[in-house]
């Protein structure tokens, strides 16, 4: 893999207006969307990373049954008083309760080591636009006959597909899917925008609202868009995790446990979006090559390693550190690297640092798309920091040809 | 591992592509609009007005179809709905009666490959659902903040083409109210405080 500096299209802030991008560029004027350079693979090296991402999803999965049938909602910072909604959505999860899909975080600098799964985004996965559509544009116009791994538009498609051969009422279009996030929110609506497109293609009838909007109605037991009409299917773009701590979380949970509401995410993809599964990997798969030294407790790294601290139910790498750690797991001096945060109150994870992909001073996290358990797209993230945020740099990648 | 060439854009900057091609060939590409007018300013008049026609041909045969206006308009809104043969050929001979349908409130091209037209009617629900008639195949997924925009722009071309939704034009004293019940079930105020987005 090769960091390949390249001029920007001419016109491409228009380019990505045109194509309903509009968040090329950060409120004080740096750029979001960066295509001053692009990410360069080989096949192979995208293989590689397909396999591994395939790999690890698999063992995510089996990391969520172990959790689920042990009840070890703890340990990955859910309270157990959400299980039966996640215990009955696992029951379902090859049909009425199927994923949608998830995004891994690779670190791999293609030097001869194996690509490291640093997290899973498994349940509100940003970077989906750029990915999908202003990525595969900016290859259309830039290198024609070249290659993405990108089949994620396709891919997201095929899972609508799949959903709505689960639910007759969808095919017969007397239910509807709802899409909630919240509102006023450019980036969520355009997001929820795009998914609805995705999901009208595939034959079901949609509608958007915001999640704030959402009511529920306490003789009838269900929960109501702004038009007073029932929700089945919810797909929101939201965390369970701050939906169950909500006013209605209880009714939300139970709804879901009885599938008297269909939620995309499904409730088991709490379990599998908490770093904390990560330690539970680790511990379930030692020195699986596709996995970082990952636990809930910082003692158990050697001494002088350095380690990255996450809040367990974290985002957009907020409240993220790195630092060396002595024998009995304290930090020696300052962290090297550190963010803020509002994310302090429910536990942290611990991982072994490895450094990602680098050039001219970026650093680089491999962003794979999963739908279901397929592998299909990647986005590239960049920064001059060693944490990836929410304002890191998206750059856009192509395979080599030949 | 490459996809298809077709992408589906957005809606944001008002009636755009909604599905949209990247690069030099553009195999299948389909564009809502909310009349001729606002269709001519982007293609040849005369291909507007062809895909209207077809559009509106569709309409006729496969727009939904109800037993009465007010069964109509609770489904698709007050002043959505006109009576299914307004507008229909003098010599078509049909005669439905009192059957209604919604109003067009917009139309959509896609160009294939073999360079013909296919044309599909768009029509919103008085929830904000999309539909295009009772065909699986492009469908319109407008926002729901966009619709009275969209209603409004086809409702200025209704008096020229005879057949758009007209604000207002339905028959008077009709109102309908969507019982809101229940409480707020209080999502988002986490978000709302975190300023969420995603990971």
């Amino acid at each position: 893999m090769e960091r390949v500096r390249t001029s920007p299209r001419p016109h491409w802030q228009a380019k990505l207006e045109e194509i309903g991008f509009p968040f090329h560029t950060e409120a004080d004027g740096t750029a979001y969307w960066d295509e001053s350079a692009h990410w360069r693979f080989s096949h192979a090296e995208i293989e590689t990373l397909e396999a591994a991402a395939e790999e690890v999803y698999r063992l995510c999965e089996e990391a969520v049954g172990h959790v689920v049938t042990r009840g070890l909602y703890e340990a990955v910072g859910i309270p157990r008083w959400a299980a039966p909604a996640i215990e009955a959505s696992w029951a379902e999860r090859d049909g009425r309760d199927m994923a949608l899909y998830a995004r891994f975080d690779f670190a791999w600098d293609g030097k001869g080591g194996t690509p490291k799964a640093l997290e899973l985004n498994a349940e509100t996965p940003t970077s989906l636009y750029e990915t999908a559509v202003a990525q595969w544009c900016w290859l259309q116009d830039t290198h024609p006959q070249a290659d993405q791994f990108n089949s994620l538009e396709e891919a997201l498609v095929e899972r609508w597909q799949a959903r709505k051969q689960a639910f007759p009422a969808l095919v017969s279009q007397e239910e509807a899917v709802h899409f909630a996030c919240l509102m006023p929110h450019p980036e969520d609506e355009a997001t929820i925008a795009y998914l609805q497109t995705l999901a009208l293609r595939a034959g079901m009838t949609t509608k958007a609202m915001p999640i704030q909007a959402i009511r529920y109605d306490d003789a009838s037991q269900r929960f109501l868009d702004d038009a007073g009409l029932p929700i089945r299917h919810l797909m929101k773009l939201y965390p369970w995790d701050w939906m169950i701590r909500e006013t209605t979380g209880r009714e939300l949970v139970a709804a879901a446990a009885q599938g008297r509401i269909r939620m995309i995410e499904p409730a088991w993809k709490m379990v599998m979006a908490s770093k904390g599964l990560f330690a539970l990997l680790w511990e379930l798969n030692p020195g699986h090559p596709n996995l970082l030294h990952t636990a809930l407790d910082r003692t158990g790294f050697p001494a002088g390693s350095m380690v990255v601290a996450k809040p367990l139910l974290g985002r957009e790498g907020s409240n993220v550190s790195i630092a060396t750690l002595d024998a009995a797991g304290f930090p020696v001096g300052q962290p090297i690297a550190q963010t803020e945060g509002p994310y302090v109150d429910e536990g942290w994870v611990y991982q072994a640092f490895t450094p990602l992909a680098e050039a001219d001073g970026n650093h680089a996290v491999f962003g794979v798309w999963m739908a279901g358990d397929k592998a299909c797209g990647m986005g590239i993230r960049e920064d001059r920091a060693l944490i990836t945020g929410n304002t890191s740099r998206f750059v856009p990648h192509m395979i080599a040809p030949g | 591992m490459k996809r298809s060439r077709t992408v589906a854009a957005l809606l944001l900057g008002g009636i755009s592509p909604i599905l949209f091609a990247c690069g030099e060939d553009n195999p299948e590409e389909t564009t809502v609009y909310p009349s001729v007018e606002a269709c001519s300013a982007e293609m040849p008049a005369s291909d507007c007005a062809t895909a209207f026609t077809a559009a509106r041909e569709e309409h006729r045969s496969s727009a939904p179809r109800f037993a009465s206006r007010e069964a109509c308009e609770a489904e698709m809104g007050d002043g959505a709905c006109t009576p299914a043969n307004e507008g229909a050929n003098e010599g078509s001979g049909s005669s439905v009666g009192n059957v209604f349908v919604p109003a067009l409130v917009g139309f959509m091209i896609g160009r294939s490959l073999s360079g013909g037209n296919h044309a599909q009617p768009v029509y919103f629900d008085r929830q904000g659902y999309a539909r295009s008639g009772n065909t699986q195949i492009s469908q319109t997924p407008l926002p729901p903040q966009r619709r009275d925009e969209v209603r409004q722009g086809s409702g200025g071309v209704s008096s020229s083409s005879g057949s758009y939704y007209r604000p207002g034009s339905g028959s008077a004293a009709k109102s309908f109210t969507v019982t809101t019940s229940g409480r707020s079930a209080g999502f988002g105020s986490t978000g709302s405080s975190h300023g969420f987005s995603g990971s």
